[in-house]
């Protein structure tokens, strides 16, 4: 029977087996929707390059690396330090980017430890010394192939880390507590513990459902609730 | 006590507010949870294009001779065959912020921006149609649209738009300066992103979820769900029925109603209840908002009977109120009283039942 007493009993054993994930939900969204996710992303650590490319000292062009190398692909003419360099890919090596001198055409190793110290100073907007520099294991890394990328970290209060790339010399991740607090309330938001990739578990799908069924519990509750109270404040003015 | 007195009102209140968000909230997590990973319809009818032209065969200008001022960054993009330098004035962290280039032929070194007719030629060449419907489809001539596009609602840049006329209604967005496919975008793709606009509260279409009526509602339900876990968890404010072994002192009840007349009530089994219930389950309806929650304070009955006041009482009542012998039904086991005064009037065939 519909009755304010069904609806109270039903939403406080719904809220009893689904209300702590209630909570969950509703202060993990709060961080979520109130940091500013380019803020997250770490782009407020990056300063944009200024440097125009003196095209002048240009000297191996274009037309010169396409005849060295036909296959390359996505070719760029760009600055790596203080160096004008041109990235590209190339699918004999499996995509793997390569870094041309734009002054004398002759190809650079990959990004040095002291190359990497010296690219994440330069794009780092803060003022915090760095504290630790290293190499990744290059299995534990996930989105950059086999590639081991150089670990780059700040001193500052949120630890800010640039990831760098060894063959393209560019930052591919940046890091902070900020970020690892919102990767964390991601999978506690979508309910998927070890990676945080699967907002498609059943798990999600049952909390939901409860979560529902709670929500329409309490409604029908306070609708009881005030139709009652509406019906007792057009009795008493009668 | 108060502090729950206070919390439970605040949980209706709030309640009131965001229950609909909550239940659009849930409702469209669970599409997400659902529909994820499913078939990209749009995905599905767009395939690559290959821009890149004879290699061997073009000639290309040095940069250093094109008429331009000095770039952040320079690129070798092909479109249709043919090669153009892209020219980067600012290096923006996503694409879809407002991009400052300028596209110069290759061969050439004169400024170029691709026109209609290759828009077109691209688009046709994105579009994987399958045999059947090759020759019934047919594409809309590309129109320039400049932002805000109701499609992409965080894109900053103008974009070619091509439309094309199949069952999902797909249209294709194109780079506005090299005509390279930006997305494909179509009905089932809308309805996603009116579903995300729906979870975001993203009604000023701004394509993010940093938005101020998303917060104040996010802020409201973290005070919804805080303020009902403390009410779940916090002792229960009510009267709880007698151990069922415990003898019932008091089972006959004298009610005296609104105009003054004099009831009897035998509670029988009920007598274990708190009062309020105990009246309800003899369809005597005290004033109540919360139906016997004991947080609306409105079941006031008056009493001879020395009882102790409990401190839902204490929130509601004032003491002259206590001293006059008002108290609250839902706070006291009915067997505790055997006279009362009620505020409403009861039908006279219960006289003397």
């Amino acid at each position: 029977m519909l009755s304010a007493a069904n609806a109270r009993l039903s939403h406080k054993w719904l809220m009893r087996i689904i209300g702590l994930q209630c909570v969950i939900w509703a202060l993990s969204g709060l961080y979520m929707v109130s940091m500013n996710i380019h803020f997250i992303h770490g782009e407020s650590l990056s300063r944009e390059p200024v440097v125009s490319l003196p095209l002048a000292e240009v000297n191996y062009s274009f037309a010169g690396l396409m005849t060295d190398y036909p296959d390359a692909s996505n070719i760029t003419l760009t600055r790596v330090l203080n160096q004008t360099v041109y990235r590209f890919q190339l699918p004999a090596s499996n995509g793997r980017w390569h870094l041309i001198n734009g002054a004398t055409g002759t190809l650079l190793p990959p990004i040095s430890q002291q190359q990497a110290v010296r690219i994440a100073r330069q794009q780092y907007t803060g003022t915090a010394e760095i504290v630790d520099v290293q190499q990744q294991a290059a299995n534990q890394s996930t989105t950059s192939g086999s590639t081991a990328l150089w670990k780059v970290s700040f001193a500052d209060l949120a630890r800010s880390t640039f990831y760098i790339h060894p063959d393209s010399g560019q930052v591919i991740r940046r890091r902070h507590h900020y970020w690892y607090a919102f990767d964390w309330l991601w999978r506690l938001h979508i309910m998927d513990y070890d990676d945080g990739e699967n907002v498609t578990n059943l798990l999600l799908r049952i909390a939901s459902i409860l979560g529902l069924l709670a929500t329409f519990s309490g409604l029908t509750l306070l609708c009881l609730q005030l139709s009652a109270k509406w019906r007792s404040n057009w009795r008493s003015s009668q | 006590m108060k502090q729950r007195v206070v919390l439970s009102v605040w949980h209706k209140w709030l309640a009131l507010l965001v229950a609909i968000q909550v239940v659009i909230w849930l409702g469209t997590g669970l599409y997400f949870n659902v529909t994820e990973g499913q078939g990209d319809t749009a995905r599905q009818v767009r395939q690559t294009v290959h821009h890149v032209g004879d290699v061997g065969s073009v000639s290309l200008l040095p940069l250093r001779q094109l008429a331009a001022p000095a770039p952040l960054k320079a690129e070798l993009i092909w479109s249709l065959g043919k090669p153009y330098y892209v020219l980067w004035y600012n290096q923006p962290a996503h694409r879809y912020f407002p991009l400052e280039r300028r596209v110069y032929d290759a061969q050439t070194g004169q400024p170029w921006q691709i026109g209609l007719q290759q828009v077109a030629s691209v688009a046709q060449r994105a579009y994987r149609s399958d045999k059947q419907t090759a020759s019934n489809t047919v594409m809309s001539a590309p129109v320039l649209i400049t932002p805000p596009i109701d499609d992409l609602n965080n894109q900053q840049n103008p974009l070619w738009r091509v439309n094309v006329n199949d069952a999902l209604n797909t249209s294709i967005y194109l780079d506005a300066l090299t005509g390279h496919v930006v997305t494909f975008v179509n009905d089932d793709s809308r309805f996603r992103a009116l579903m995300f606009t729906l979870h975001f509260m993203d009604y000023a279409g701004t394509g993010s979820f940093n938005n101020s009526i998303i917060i104040v509602f996010a802020v409201l339900t973290g005070m919804l769900s805080l303020s009902g876990a403390y009410l779940l968890f916090h002792t229960h404010a009510v009267a709880r029925p007698l151990n069922e072994f415990e003898p019932h002192t008091n089972t006959q009840l004298t009610i005296r109603d609104k105009h003054s007349h004099t009831h009897s009530l035998c509670l029988s089994e009920h007598a274990g209840d708190n009062l309020y219930f105990a009246l309800l389950a003899n369809d005597i309806s005290l004033p109540s908002e919360c139906q016997g929650a004991g947080t609306c304070g409105k079941c006031k009955i008056v009493t001879n009977a020395s009882m102790p006041v409990t401190p839902v009482e204490t929130a509601h009542l004032s003491t002259q109120a206590i001293a006059d012998g008002i108290r609250l039904a839902c706070q006291h086991p009915a067997r505790q009283f055997s006279e009362i005064t009620i505020p409403v009037a009861l039908p006279t065939s219960r006289s003397d039942q």
